[in-house]
């Protein structure tokens, strides 16, 4: 495989590319070429890209004026080049993570470090959920603690016609909305009102 | 193909399948737990009897077919819950008590000295949407079962909230929300990779949305469960039952328990996440497929 730099207003995206890549994609390909600059070529055919599309994009965006291409084999038809660039995106599609393995070697990484593989915090927080150790119940406890009076409490859904809901509105933002002896009085009033 | 691990932990309820050979769901790969059903009874103007009730529960539990079943709670009611147990007992059915949401810890000293190490923990379904008090007395619970009845493991009933499930140490829930595509018209699907569910409309539109998590996690393609009718159901069944075996792969990964011995009538792998239908047809298409 024989590998040149060209100059990046030379080559031409792909315009049937069956692949697209989301502004997270892009940025994430950004991070990674700024961190450890290009290490696969782009793959062309004649002048258009059929795999790097991505690559080329964030190359651009970054403000680059060449990247490393190889070329497929002169005699190749478009269809193969078709073929080929849809291969290359689904090979790669089809793979799975290792989710213990993935969470052993991000929990390594510093910050900037985990910035640089397309993955963040939320993503690792997520993986620790699913393949992380098992939460000790006494460092748990002092994270939520004891339940709460309030915890108790059951929930009360009624359809009211839009004056009395406008009462009741009005009847909370005197009172404040935790303060339980407003609710009790409208009941008691309501209660009054049904018994006499 | 959504690809399915058998045996489907799933839960049948008395009030349902009382005229049924369970035997068919237990064959075609099914692994069965069993409970009254007292609720859908009650929300339909019916009653459990306790006697018929012991039967069936002997029946399929002395072959196996159940691994455990559930005792005939009261909710509101711990001494009417308590009574139901014993006399259930007293007919020969060793029964899992459960004790309902805002119950005090201590409350599992009694079923802990009767020599009970499995006991369900209910009253959840209706503080799924407040999940931190779900949490705290579960937490609760299970804190001070570690500490003065190690032995016991619970079953958290009708839990579907993710942080609970994993955060807490069950050693099995269900969930009827195995049912929501064609009762509900959503999917609830499990994401691994975002550790999150996902609620999809079946409208015919937001499932395409999705396509990512539809065809690398459940195999198939959104076009397949975008709207829900009856021959698509079989299809919304497996991606849903599929949903929840990926929860029970991460709470069996976190939390590897012991086996409790109280009322287990299986001597099978029974650690899981159970999911929950009372239309017969849909666990037994999932059980047509273990075949």
């Amino acid at each position: 495989m024989k590998i040149e730099n060209v100059a990046l207003d030379t080559i031409e995206l792909d315009p049937d590319n069956a692949r697209t890549h989301s502004s997270r994609n892009l940025e994430t390909i950004k991070e990674s070429l700024a961190a450890f600059g290009q290490r696969k070529p782009v793959v062309l055919f004649g002048n258009t890209v059929i795999a790097g599309n991505g690559t080329v994009e964030a190359a651009r965006s970054l403000g680059w004026s060449k990247i490393a291409v190889t070329r497929v084999p002169p005699d190749w038809t478009l269809e193969q080049a078709k073929a080929y660039a849809i291969a290359d995106n689904r090979t790669s599609e089809l793979a799975e993570w290792d989710g213990n393995q993935l969470l052993k070697t991000l929990s390594d990484f510093d910050a900037d470090a985990l910035m640089s593989t397309g993955f963040n915090q939320e993503d690792l927080d997520a993986l620790m959920k699913v393949w992380g150790p098992a939460p000790d119940l006494d460092e748990l406890y002092d994270d939520i603690g004891d339940p709460t009076e309030e915890d108790d409490w059951q929930v009360i859904r009624a359809r009211v016609p839009e004056d009395v809901y406008q009462r009741w509105n009005e009847c909370l933002k005197s009172t404040g909305e935790k303060d339980l002896s407003a609710i009790i009085m409208v009941i008691d009033v309501a209660h009054r009102a049904l018994v006499l | 193909m959504t690809q399915l691990r058998y045996p489907i932990n799933a839960l049948v309820s008395y009030f349902y399948f009382a005229k049924d050979d369970l035997s068919v769901l237990h064959q075609g790969g099914l692994r069965l737990i069993g409970d009254s059903g007292a609720y859908s009874a009650l929300t339909q103007g019916s009653k459990i009897d306790l006697k018929a009730f012991a039967e069936w529960g002997l029946k399929w539990s002395q072959n196996g077919t159940l691994c455990w079943v559930a005792a005939l709670d009261v909710i509101g009611d711990p001494r009417a819950t308590l009574k139901n147990y014993e006399r259930l007992r007293g007919m020969g059915l060793d029964v899992i008590p459960t004790l309902h949401h805002g119950t005090k810890p201590a409350d599992l000293d009694f079923y802990a000295n009767d020599g009970v190490d499995f006991i369900g923990l209910g009253g959840l379904v209706g503080t799924n949407a407040n999940a931190g008090s779900m949490m705290r007395w579960c937490l609760s619970l299970m804190r001070y079962a570690q500490h003065t009845h190690p032995q016991v493991r619970f079953h958290g009933w009708g839990l579907t909230a993710i942080e609970p499930i994993l955060n807490l140490p069950w050693w099995s829930v269900d969930s009827s929300s195995y049912g929501s595509a064609w009762r509900y018209g959503h999917m609830r699907l499990f994401n691994p990779r975002t550790a999150k569910f996902v609620s999809i409309r079946t409208d015919g539109k937001e499932a395409y949305h999705h396509h990512d998590l539809i065809t690398r996690y459940y195999g198939v393609n959104p076009s397949q469960i975008a709207v829900v009718d009856h021959d698509s159901i079989p299809l919304h069944g497996r991606v849903s039952a599929r949903s929840y075996q990926y929860v029970e792969e991460a709470m069996k990964r976190k939390f590897p328990l012991a086996s409790p011995t109280y009322g287990q009538f299986s001597a099978t792998d029974r650690q899981g996440a159970h999911v929950v239908d009372g239309a017969k047809r849909h666990l037994k298409s999932l059980a047509t497929e273990g075949n």
